[in-house]
């Protein structure tokens, strides 16, 4: 009984990884770049060679710190804050954010209050986490969650605020419900603006990762590079520079690949060819 | 099974700052169960406001609507509506979008067997931004048509489609209720549209609008009532 005849059917959706030969080998042009001219300046004499060292002297420096076990632990003990501190942090920037997008009254309640609190640099809650909760993981883990907080939360919010109220009305005609119609429609419909957030987030987790080690510890890669300050070893700062760098681009890439799985659905521009 | 649809003295007043809008005054409208009911107005009158309050999406100001002797309170679960735009739900693929459609309805058609019949076999998995403006409308119209409704409210659901498909959909919309297992309000401003599908057109109009005039369909030329139905809106026929 159906009206004419069938349209053809559709090519399945396909996925696509951002990382794939050419890409990836474009994508290695100005690291290798860099790599050049960071040698290059070493030869040229720009600085002592214990101001800079030249980049196989930084793997050496890693090699050397393998050697004497410290360089997995102090990594690890970067990571695991990180997970927490940005896993804590998201935590309560969901709640928080998808009660405060979806409820005017819980709005005018949190939302001055929590702008307020934005505007304040989070840094300079350190002397106060200082005394309050010691120098040992609990500042850290509080100072990183706080730094996740805001981006996730501020990203949460506008993008509940942006959903389509035409199908907030679908949902409603349909028969779904408070709980279904949050995780039915408003979840997926912020959900473009909550995966920028946490990945936002996550940058921030790192950044404040570092400010936290700089202050007080005795593990991670903030205090690898107190450490390499205090001993005039600069392999060992570039060490933990490129150490941070490697682990933001592969925690980010992870999240850039679970957010395109799960907006496949979107159709935005992904820029040209 | 079908339910006679009463509309009982409705007025709507949207108000804004300050200002107060009425849109529908004294709308009356009773339908019998199984009725093909078109309501045909212009642009702008207040047709899709009508819709929006049977199916509970908005409240009268005034009056009352019932559904098979049951007052309308809030989103009926005995209404299906399909909208101007096909609104799907981007984030669920074609098949998932026909079974918001099925929720709660107990021996509901699968949303693959619904596909087919609208002619969308083998898209299940397809999602919304891959299809073309007539295929989304189908969707659409499985969506409402596998929630075997009581009521099935359609607001202008050809009115952005290319003419061809406009017929192709009205064909298909034709069949479906040829048994009668619903009621069916279609808003349109289609002269043509109203005359091929309903056993009864209603007019919309005045400012705030009310029923300005009905006709039914069985037994009169169409051609006839086009012209006196267009006479109605001020517009001469084009031979």
């Amino acid at each position: 009984m159906a009206g004419g005849q069938s349209p053809p059917r559709l090519a399945p959706p396909r996925v696509r990884l951002p990382v794939s030969g050419i890409g990836a080998i474009r994508s290695l042009i100005v690291p290798l770049l860099i790599l050049a001219l960071w040698q290059l300046a070493v030869n040229q004499g720009v600085y002592s060679r214990s101001q800079l060292p030249p980049p196989l002297d930084v793997i050496a420096a890693g090699r050397e710190l393998q050697d004497i076990g410290l360089l997995v632990p102090n990594v690890l003990a970067s990571v695991e804050r990180v997970s927490i501190g940005w896993g804590v942090g998201s935590a309560v920037a969901i709640i928080l954010g998808l009660a405060v997008g979806f409820s005017r009254p819980i709005e005018g309640l949190l939302g001055p209050t929590l702008n307020a609190l934005r505007a304040v640099p989070s840094l300079a809650w350190v002397p106060l986490f200082v005394l309050w909760l010691g120098i040992g993981e609990a500042p850290k883990l509080t100072l990183i969650a706080l730094g996740a907080f805001f981006p996730v939360y501020t990203n949460l919010v506008s993008g509940v605020r942006q959903i389509d109220r035409k199908l907030i009305e679908v949902g409603r005609a349909y028969g779904l419900r408070g709980w279904s119609l949050t995780w039915e429609i408003l979840v997926p419909a912020a959900f473009p603006s909550l995966a920028t957030g946490l990945r936002l987030g996550l940058a921030q987790a790192w950044l404040f990762l570092v400010a936290a080690e700089l202050i007080a510890a005795s593990r991670g890669l903030g205090f690898l590079l107190i450490d390499g300050q205090n001993s005039g070893r600069a392999d060992i700062i570039l060490l933990s520079i490129m150490l941070l760098a490697l682990l933001g681009k592969g925690t980010d890439w992870l999240l850039a690949r679970g957010e395109r799985r799960l907006l496949r659905w979107s159709d935005t521009f992904r820029g040209t060819a | 099974m079908a339910e006679a649809v009463s509309i009982r003295g409705v007025a709507r007043v949207f108000s804004g700052q300050g200002s107060q809008v009425p849109v529908l005054r004294g709308v009356d409208l009773e339908a019998t169960p199984g009725e093909f009911v078109a309501v045909l107005g212009a642009s702008g009158c207040g047709k899709s406001t009508l819709l929006r309050l049977v199916a509970g999406l908005d409240s009268p100001t005034a009056g009352e609507i019932k559904i098979g002797g049951r007052t309308v309170i809030d989103c009926d679960p005995r209404c299906a509506m399909v909208f101007q735009e096909p609104r799907l739900l981007p984030w669920k693929n074609i098949a998932q979008n026909v079974a918001l459609g099925a929720r709660g309805v107990p021996d509901a058609e699968t949303p693959a067997a619904m596909l087919e019949r609208v002619g969308l076999a083998g898209n299940e998995r397809a999602w919304p931004y891959q299809l073309s403006g007539g295929m989304a409308q189908r969707v659409g119209l499985a969506r409402a048509f596998v929630r075997k409704p009581a009521v099935l409210l359609l607001d202008e659901p050809f009115a952005a489609l290319d003419a061809f498909t406009r017929l192709q959909m009205g064909d298909l919309l034709r069949e479906t209720c040829r048994d009668r297992s619903r009621t069916v309000l279609l808003v349109t401003h289609d002269v043509d549209e109203a005359l091929r599908l309903a056993d009864r057109i209603v007019l919309l109009g005045g400012k705030p609008a009310s029923i300005s005039a009905e006709y039914a369909t069985a037994g009169h030329d169409p051609s006839r009532l086009r012209a006196e139905i267009l006479g109605r809106f001020g517009l001469k026929e084009v031979a």
